[in-house]
């Protein structure tokens, strides 16, 4: 009869409170806003980080012609007056954007579009009473503007586009205050995403209060805690400044930004520059 | 063969587009089901492919011109389903960007050159090429696909020839069949609608003239120069890119990408054929288009004061620009919206694939 219960032992010692059913349900809704708010914090970080693969993309141009002639483009798109030339210029923009990775290339469609269909909106009055010339002009500049700046950014690491304003005069603390922005938006949004997981993680079955009031286990809703989260980061951002403006200066930042890096020159540049040459030289001949 | 606007009666172009629209769902149902989602972009070359095989016109005798069509092509790359579907994208770009094509039309244009001639051609390349021994059944399944080594051999070889055989002979059928249902819808016209003296208010020429008017010079010319096109490419990635017919081969997409810029390159060529093709013709032309014994002498009612769609680049030309620079331009806008929207589609489609496993 023993033979019929293999572990007799082990049986007896669990207590009956560890074999009944743990039957927690978290509730609906209490969780939403923090994993909301830790998905936006991750979609952004992933942004700024998925930025350090531009520059290994097969058709990478360096930053710099890509900055002055994108620039020189929309100038002469802007100061265009035959179609021909927004033809020529909307062309290339699709070859383009043939060869762009999907992700950004439906982001550039997707503000191209808007943009294009604001514009003929606003135009349709002018295009009902008879001036059908810029309905078709002007949103066809606007697209391929939009689509150019779109372009650039999506190709090019906003690091080195910083690096690249120096060329253009923009000022130096521009340049400084954008720089800093930029490598700092990952790092307090690391920061800011590792303090909600730990309010997560601490708030697990917790009973959703909507206030403070009861005490006792110090239940806070998430929204409240955000100021906290908010102070922590701006405290912490002060201290990191000062720490990293004084390591700066230790290393002798000055606070201008000379452009040292070598001009490189590679085939991807040379094509870009030829075309981007080309159309300019369009521009010139069909005005 | 592309249709313009006025030439069939808005009635007409109804039938024919609500025809179209089971066609085109159930074409992208099975795509969805068939075709892979890294074969999908390839549609979009698919369409670029057949968007630039038809800027390719052949003089005809009889002082018309005719161009191929690629669909039987795009049929043996990509199955029939997925032809379909990148014909039509193709037919859209030409019908709303370069005006070729009406834009009321443009369920009768795919229902001839989307519809009739991938199914028929794929059917006839199937059939042909079984008889010749070819290996008209693409591997499919996953079963089939572990057996690589057997499809290289069915790959070279004889196989070979009689796929070829099988592909020209679907092309030139596919293409002779849709030139003919297009002239029985041309050749209807003047038996259904006719104004209160008795002339046609759209196309007017019956059956007798469009039929032999459509079909010969096809027979003669535009089918073979179709079967040509349709062989040498075929051909082509089958060799250099067998990873297009094939899934698990060596995939070279960046050779079939240059082939579509060699194509880009010499599309110049279709230039050289002067001349409207049949049943292509402006209102200001078509009275004094000789058919058979005389001039037509009157501007049918429906084209006079028909419906009139002002295309971006009409007649593939680029206002300013010379027409060799200004058709290069166009070749190069056409094929790049049809690779840009399938890769679109294509995003689509992973997108709802990984939400259905979350």
């Amino acid at each position: 009869m023993h033979e019929a219960d293999p572990h007799p032992f082990e049986r007896r010692s669990v207590p009956a409170w560890l074999l009944s059913r743990e039957d927690y349900t978290p509730a609906a809704g209490r969780e939403r806003f923090l994993d909301k708010t830790i998905f936006s914090l991750l979609r952004l970080s992933a942004l700024i980080r998925s930025q350090d693969t531009y520059g290994v993309a097969r058709f990478h141009v360096d930053e710099i012609y890509g900055l002055l002639f994108t620039i020189a483009l929309i100038v002469f798109l802007s100061l265009s007056r035959t179609f021909t030339f927004v033809l020529i210029v909307l062309s290339c923009i699709l070859v383009r954007l043939c060869f762009i990775r999907i992700g950004a290339l439906k982001n550039i469609l997707a503000v191209c579009l808007a943009a294009t269909i604001f514009s003929a909106l606003v135009l349709l009055p002018a295009a009902l009473y008879g001036n059908t010339y810029s309905i078709i002009m002007i949103p066809s500049k606007v697209f391929a503007s939009v689509a150019l700046v779109g372009i650039f950014s999506h190709t090019s690491r906003w690091n080195d586009i910083t690096g690249t304003l120096r060329l253009i005069h923009v000022p130096n603390i521009f340049i400084f205050i954008l720089d800093i922005t930029i490598k700092y938006l990952t790092m307090l949004s690391d920061f800011a995403l590792s303090m909600f997981y730990a309010m997560k993680l601490r708030s697990v079955g917790r009973p959703g209060r909507k206030t403070g009031k009861g005490g006792g286990t110090g239940a806070r809703i998430p929204r409240a805690a955000v100021s906290n989260v908010a102070g922590n980061i701006f405290l912490h951002s002060r201290e990191l400044s000062e720490e990293m403006y004084c390591a700066m200066e230790c290393r002798g930042f000055s606070g201008a930004y000379p452009r040292t890096a070598f001009w490189k020159f590679s085939a991807a540049d040379a094509v870009y520059v030829l075309v981007n040459l080309a159309l300019i030289a369009a521009f010139f001949y069909l005005g | 063969m592309h249709i313009p606007d006025n030439y069939l009666s808005p009635e007409t172009c109804v039938v024919l587009g609500a025809a179209m629209v089971p066609v085109l769902a159930v074409s992208v149902k099975k795509v969805k089901e068939e075709v892979s989602k890294e074969k999908l972009p390839l549609l979009g070359v698919g369409a670029a492919f057949s968007f630039l095989l038809m800027m390719f016109n052949v003089p005809l005798p009889g002082g018309t011109t005719g161009h191929a069509v690629g669909a039987v092509l795009v049929a043996v790359l990509l199955g029939p389903y997925a032809a379909c579907l990148s014909v039509t994208v193709a037919l859209a770009i030409q019908a709303l960007l370069f005006g070729d094509g009406g834009v009321l039309a443009l369920g009768a244009n795919c229902f001839n050159m989307a519809f009739v001639m991938p199914f028929v051609g794929y059917a006839v390349y199937k059939l042909v090429s079984r008889i010749f021994g070819g290996s008209a059944a693409e591997p499919k399944t996953g079963s089939e696909l572990c057996a690589g080594t057997q499809r290289s051999a069915r790959i070279s070889g004889r196989s070979g020839v009689g796929n070829a055989i099988g592909v020209a002979t679907g092309a030139y059928l596919g293409l002779n069949v849709a030139a003919l249902v297009a002239a029985i819808e041309f050749g209807i016209q003047p038996l259904l609608f006719t104004d209160a003296n008795g002339l046609a208010l759209y196309c007017p020429y019956p059956l007798s003239i469009s039929i032999p008017a459509m079909l010969i010079p096809h027979l003669l010319l535009a089918g073979i120069v179709e079967a040509a096109f349709s062989v040498l490419i075929y051909s082509f990635i089958r060799n250099v890119s067998p990873g297009t017919l094939y899934e698990g081969e060596q995939k070279r997409t960046k050779t079939v990408y240059a082939l579509l810029v060699v194509l880009i390159l010499f599309v110049p060529l279709g230039l050289l054929a002067t001349g409207t093709a049949w049943g292509e013709w402006g209102a200001d032309e078509i009275a004094e288009v000789v058919n058979g014994s005389a001039a037509l002498g009157y501007v049918p009612d429906g084209m006079a004061n028909g419906f009139s769609f002002d295309a971006f680049m009409p007649d593939y030309a680029v206002p300013g620009l010379a027409d060799i620079p200004g058709y290069i331009l166009s070749a190069v806008c056409g094929t790049a919206i049809a690779v840009i929207l399938f890769r679109i589609l294509a995003s689509l489609k992973k997108g709802k694939r990984t939400n259905a496993h979350a």
